[in-house]
Formats: C-alpha cells, sequence, structure tokens
C-alpha cells in the first residue's frame, strides 16, 4: 500500500516536476532566511549571518538534486535522457552512422520481406465466414499421394460425416464463356454443390446464389459470376442478372454475383451447379476427379473429425475392397491445401536464409561498433571516473544502438515494401486467389518492432559490455589499449561473419545454380519459335473420340497450311508441362516405401519431333 | 569519536516524525532547530538534508504539509504527522529501544 503511495505520488512529481521545483525554491529561501535571522540576533553582521546560514544549511544544489531523485520515476528521465545523448552521439560520426544503418537495414528488408511474403501467403485466410473452420477434405493412397475424390465417395461421407456441419463437392474447370455480342472467354470456374456458398458463408451481392433445385439433372443450366467477370466481361452491367450465356457451348442463365475479392476453390470465378458437371452421377468409385469442402463443426477437434473421417474409410475399404484399398480421407486446413504451410518446406528455408542475413547484418554492425570502441574509450573513462556506473554506461551504449537499429528498421520496412511491389509484380499470372495480397499491413509493422529489439540486442549489447568496461581514467593511454582490449571481441566476431558469409554463399550459390539450369532449358527442349495453344471440346458436342479426331485434323490441317507455322502437333500436354504424373512399376525392381517411379505422360496421335524439339 | 557525527542511516526519518509528534506542525527550519537542540549540537546535520527526507515521508504518507507563513512573513510549507505517521514512529521508536538495550547489554559484558 505505502509502496503504491510512494509509486503514484513519484509519477504525479515527474508530472509536475516545475510546480514542485518552485515549491522546493520557496522552502528553502525561507528556511536560509530564518536561518540569517537566528545568526543575527546572535550579532553577526547580514553579510556574515547569510554566509553562516549558507553553511548550516549545507549544499542547496546537493539538496536539490536529491529532492528531485526522491520525486520522480528516474527511470523515463533517464531514458529520454540517453536517447537524446545517443542521438547527438550518432550524429556526431554521420559516416559510422550510415554504415551501421545500411547494414542492418540490408539484413532486416530482406528479414522483413520474407515475413511480408509468407504473411500474405499464409496468414491472410480466404474470404469466408471463419475461415479457420473451412477444410478441404482429399484422400490419400498408401504412399501418401493425394489421389481426389470421387462423386460416390463424396455422397458417403456427407451422408455419415458428424464432425462436419456441412460438406460440399467442387470440380474446378476452364470454362468458356460466351454472351451475345461478346468474343469467347476462357475464364477459370468451378462446379460446385448448390449448399458449397452456404458452407463458406458468403452470399451474392446482387441476384441469387445456386440453390438445391438447380443442382438435379435435368434442371434448367444456371451459373454465377464472380465480381471480377461481372465487371470485365460485362462492365459491371446492373441487368446481368437473367442474362444467357453460352458455358463450354451449353446455354445457362447468370443467377448471381459474387462479391468483390471472392475466388473459389482458388481462382474460380464462374459457377454452376455440380450436377451440370457432365456424368457426374455416374462416375464410378474409383473416379476420383472432384473435390470436397467442409466445415468442421464448433468444439470438435481437428484430431477427432481426423479419427472420425479414418473410420469412415475403414468402413468404405470393407464395402468396396476392390476401389477402396488403401485409400484413407484426410482433412487439410484450406489455406494449408492451396498455399501450403509457412512452418515446413520452402517457406522454413527462405526463413531460415532471412534469418542468416540478418545474422550476418548484425555480426557485421558488431563489428563496426566494436572497431569504433577505441574513439568511444576516452568519453566512457571520462564518465566512469565522474561515477557513472558500468550499468549507466551499458544502458547508454545500447541506446545508441536501439537508435541505430531503429532507423534500419523503417529503412528496413522500405525495402521490403519495394521487394514485396516486385514480387507481387512477379507473381500476377501465377494463380493465386485474390485474397492473397502482397502488402504490408499491421503485422508486418509488428514484426519490425519486435526485430527491431532482437538486433539491437544482437548487435548492440556485446560490444556495449565491452566499452563500458573501459573506466581506466589514464585517458591519453587508453585508446591505444582499448584498441587492444576490442580486438578480444572483434576477432570471434570477425570468425562468425565469415563462417555465415561462405555459408549464405554457398547457399546462394547452389540455388542460381538451380536457377541457372531452370533458364536454360534449351537443355531439354529449344523453344524457340515454339507457341502453344490450349484446346477444350465440348463433351456433349463432341462425344466420341472419333468425333474428336475428326476436328483435330481439320485443326492441325488448318494450321499446317498457315504459311507461317513450319510444324504443327496436337497432344494432350506440351512435353513436360501440365503432365499427368503416373506412378510406374517395374518388374524387378523394389522400391523402399518412400520411392516411387513416376512418368509424365503425353499423348499424342503425330509424332513431331522437330517440333517438340526434344534433344 | 568525533564530538558532531553524521546522522546515522535511516534514523532521520525518525527524529522528524518524534519532532512532529511532539510539537506538532513546523516548517522545514523549525524541524532541523529542534533537533540540533535536542542532540545539543552532537550531530552535524546539513539541514538541506531534511528536505529530501520531509518529501519522503510524505510520500509514504506519515506526514502531510500545508502551505503557510513563517515567523518571518514568508511562504512556507509546515509538516504534520499523520495517524500513519504515529503508528510508524510508535513501531520504529520500539525498535529502537530494543535496539538500543541489546546493543547496552552486549558491549557492557567483558
Amino acid at each position: 500500500m505505502t509502496r503504491l503511495r510512494v509509486l503514484w505520488s513519484r509519477l504525479t512529481g515527474t508530472l509536475r516536476a516545475a510546480r514542485h521545483d518552485r515549491d522546493l525554491r520557496d522552502d528553502i529561501a525561507a528556511h536560509l532566511d530564518l536561518l540569517t535571522d537566528e545568526h543575527m540576533r546572535r550579532g553577526l553582521s547580514r553579510a556574515d549571518a547569510e554566509l553562516a546560514a549558507r553553511k548550516s544549511f549545507g549544499s542547496i544544489d546537493s539538496t536539490t538534486e536529491r529532492y528531485r531523485d526522491q520525486r520522480r520515476v528516474r527511470l523515463f528521465e533517464i531514458i529520454g535522457h540517453d536517447l537524446r545523448h545517443a542521438v547527438r552521439q550518432l550524429a556526431a560520426a554521420p559516416w559510422f552512422s550510415a554504415a551501421v544503418v545500411a547494414t542492418l537495414s540490408a539484413g532486416l528488408g530482406v528479414a522483413l520481406l520474407v515475413f511480408a511474403i509468407l504473411n500474405a501467403m499464409n496468414l491472410r485466410l480466404a474470404p469466408f465466414e471463419r475461415a479457420e473452420e473451412v477444410f478441404v477434405i482429399t484422400t490419400r493412397d498408401a504412399q501418401g499421394s493425394d489421389r481426389g475424390v470421387s462423386y460416390p465417395d463424396y455422397l458417403d461421407w456427407r451422408a455419415r460425416v458428424t464432425s462436419f456441419t456441412e460438406v460440399a463437392a467442387f470440380a474446378g474447370a476452364a470454362m468458356n464463356l460466351g454472351a451475345e455480342g461478346r468474343s469467347t472467354e476462357r475464364v477459370q470456374g468451378a462446379y460446385v454443390s448448390a449448399h458449397a456458398f452456404d458452407l463458406l458463408g458468403v452470399r451474392p451481392v446482387r441476384g441469387r446464389p445456386l440453390l438445391p433445385g438447380d443442382d438435379v439433372p435435368g434442371a434448367p443450366a444456371v451459373a454465377v459470376i464472380g465480381h471480377g467477370v461481372w465487371q470485365g466481361q460485362f462492365a459491371g452491367s446492373a441487368d446481368v442478372i437473367g442474362r444467357a450465356v453460352r458455358l463450354n457451348g451449353t446455354p445457362a442463365t447468370i443467377v448471381g454475383v459474387m462479391p468483390s475479392g471472392f475466388a473459389f476453390p482458388l481462382t474460380g470465378e464462374v459457377w454452376q451447379p455440380m450436377a451440370q458437371l457432365p456424368g457426374v452421377e455416374r462416375d464410378a468409385r474409383a473416379a476420383r476427379r472432384i473435390g470436397v469442402v467442409a466445415r468442421l463443426a464448433r468444439g470438435v477437434a481437428p484430431a477427432a473429425a481426423a479419427a472420425e473421417l479414418a473410420a469412415l474409410s475403414e468402413a468404405l475399404v470393407v464395402a468396396h475392397p476392390a476401389t477402396n484399398t488403401g485409400i484413407r480421407a484426410v482433412a487439410v486446413g484450406f489455406q494449408e491445401r492451396y498455399l501450403g504451410r509457412m512452418d515446413q518446406g520452402p517457406p522454413l528455408l527462405l526463413v531460415a536464409a532471412a534469418g542468416l542475413v540478418l545474422a550476418i547484418a548484425c555480426a557485421t554492425a558488431a563489428g563496426l561498433l566494436a572497431a569504433r570502441a577505441s574513439f568511444r574509450a576516452p568519453e566512457v573513462s571520462l564518465r566512469a571516473a565522474l561515477g557513472a556506473s558500468r550499468a549507466r554506461l551499458l544502458a547508454q551504449l545500447v541506446a545508441e544502438s536501439l537508435v541505430l537499429a531503429s532507423l534500419a528498421g523503417v529503412a528496413g520496412l522500405a525495402i521490403a515494401r519495394i521487394g514485396l511491389a516486385a514480387f507481387a509484380a512477379q507473381t500476377t499470372d501465377l494463380g493465386l486467389p485474390p485474397w492473397t495480397v502482397f502488402t504490408m499491413d499491421a503485422t508486418v509493422a509488428l514484426v519490425a518492432a519486435g526485430l527491431i529489439v532482437v538486433v539491437t540486442l544482437l548487435f548492440g549489447v556485446a560490444p556495449a559490455w565491452r566499452i563500458s568496461g573501459f573506466t581506466d581514467p589514464r585517458l591519453p593511454d587508453d585508446a591505444a589499449r582499448a584498441g587492444r582490449r576490442t580486438s578480444a571481441l572483434t576477432r570471434p566476431l570477425v570468425v562468425l561473419q565469415t563462417a555465415l558469409s561462405v555459408l549464405v554463399l554457398s547457399g546462394t550459390w547452389t540455388i542460381a545454380g538451380y536457377a541457372s539450369r531452370l533458364a536454360d532449358r534449351d537443355d531439354v527442349i529449344d523453344t524457340t519459335g515454339m507457341t502453344v495453344g490450349r484446346v477444350a471440346l465440348d463433351a456433349a458436342a463432341y462425344p466420341t473420340s472419333e468425333r474428336r479426331a475428326i476436328y483435330f485434323d481439320a485443326l492441325r490441317a488448318g494450321l499446317t497450311a498457315h504459311p507461317e507455322m513450319a510444324a504443327v502437333t496436337i497432344a494432350t500436354a506440351p512435353p513436360f508441362a501440365f503432365a499427368d504424373l503416373r506412378p510406374l512399376t517395374i518388374e524387378g525392381l523394389t522400391l523402399d516405401d518412400n520411392e516411387r517411379v513416376l512418368v509424365a505422360t503425353t499423348s499424342t496421335r503425330w509424332a513431331c519431333p522437330s517440333c517438340a524439339g526434344v534433344r | 569519536m568525533s564530538p558532531s557525527q553524521e546522522v546515522p542511516y535511516g534514523t532521520l526519518d525518525l527524529m522528524v516524525l518524534k519532532t512532529l509528534h511532539g510539537l506538532g506542525p513546523l516548517h522545514g527550519y523549525g524541524i532541523a532547530r529542534r533537533i540540533e537542540q535536542v542532540t545539543s549540537g552532537g550531530l552535524a546535520l546539513n539541514q538541506g538534508t531534511i528536505y529530501p527526507a520531509l518529501l519522503r515521508l510524505e510520500q509514504k504518507g506519515w506526514i502531510k504539509s500545508s502551505w503557510g507563513t513563517s515567523e518571518n512573513n514568508r511562504r512556507a510549507r509546515f509538516y504534520t504527522i499523520t495517524a500513519a505517521g504515529r503508528r510508524q514512529l510508535n513501531a520504529e521508536a520500539d525498535l529502537w529501544t530494543r535496539t538500543v538495550a541489546m546493543m547496552s547489554r552486549l558491549l557492557e559484558q567483558d
């Protein structure tokens, strides 16, 4: 209680310093007058009495100083004083300060850039209601490979699962969107269960969502479009609801527009009911071509949901051993499924690399501080001789490091911002969802503040400890002595710094090696003069392979006749790109559990080594 | 031992409390004079040191102050002991009495 009262009194004392100083001056003046009067009564002259009064009172300065110490919270004043002193010190050595700030801001810039990228990729969730509850349910085979979901399995899951409040199917698809008076455009879309938007908790901004009545075989074809498609393809026209369009050649009616920033599953911006996916209700249990999204029930732990899915998978194996043996259902967080996790794989590698760069920057900055130690020695010795404790000297020196680190933090944020903008420009067509926006936010600023403190401790404390030990007042000798003494600190720093630099250099060399080999794709395929186009034939219009062959024959003949075309081939995929990866069993070759042979398959009716340029 | 000694550490607070308890409201000068009189010049008291002590006691809530006018018509702060201050004084005085008795017995032994 008493302690609280004292603290409160000191806090208010700090705030009302001027008034308290005036009061004390009055007290002292009255006291001295009374003392003078007393001495004059004893027969001294006024001048002598005043002198005697001063003598009895003792040092006014010392009294005032002790009174002030007693009155206020010294810490705030010390911090304020140290920071001001630090700024003056650093301003007096602008080149040194600039070198340290430049070094640290390079390290901080890289670290903050990496964090900002991971922040955008991993921490910004999809614009679904309570997005952290949204999971993707998929299947894995015995090797752990993703196998997708079959429509019959999905129906069984939906009928039985209780850990998830709702389960919906989807199948991403490229859709050729045609409207009257417009050329057909290819947009990313998806077939979704009618209740999928309800599950995600997102309502259309115009018109209506897909309804259960839309999602039955034979129902009139309808579509919901994304905000981007509405603005781009339909110029944001108000009468878009009810507009007749063609999707993959089939007429459909637009019934709704989803809000801006929404996409599903990742970049899809046109949605049709699952029932519009040709042949889905006749899909075999082995045809695993759809995806499943689900919302975890409140209060259910992901582990409990995983256990339930495992049990369901077992039941399906018993019921359908031919198709489901070795297949187990797993739930993966929506964000993790599509954008990966921050705590493993390449992102972690990136974090480690950034940490290494930051560590090198800190070591370099510490080296600079240690090198300057000999210049600081006289000042520090003098302050120590005047009675500054080592803690006070240390605080002062660390304050300088804090100022340097803060400046570097601001510069680092600027660097990260520029880097992020460049990164965003490089990744616009990588198929990232609209909510993955590469911008700085409060989280990045907060991390920057944290890093400033960490960096201050990393690069500032060791040299400060060293320098604050220069308490020998023999000033002329100290510079030389300091120079010798700092080498004890500098040497391990230089070793550490060199080791780290070699690590980073070799790491960079390796990565650059990969990158240059990737860039030299001439190694495998000569891509000069090559053009790739994609064609999707509507299954209803071209139901048989004969019909499709006729179309492709005609297409090839037409393209070959074109004078600018040296050679033409039509295949399921360009070599090594978008290829189907299939596991291959080789007779007589036994593999470990975690080893597999994968082949990339490309099918074509026309051999054309010259146009593929395969060497 | 020199005739006038330094104020033993931690005793000034007790002296101030005792003075205010015995004489009622006093200003800093009055307190200092009274302590000097009672100790008959046995203490080398820098009178200025009384002010940090007064502030310390006030912060602890053992004394309170109000502005008044001194004998020579100067603005000055007058200090009064509080109830908490009296309790503290009793406790401290008790402790001192016991400490002194203990030390005396110890020192009187051969």
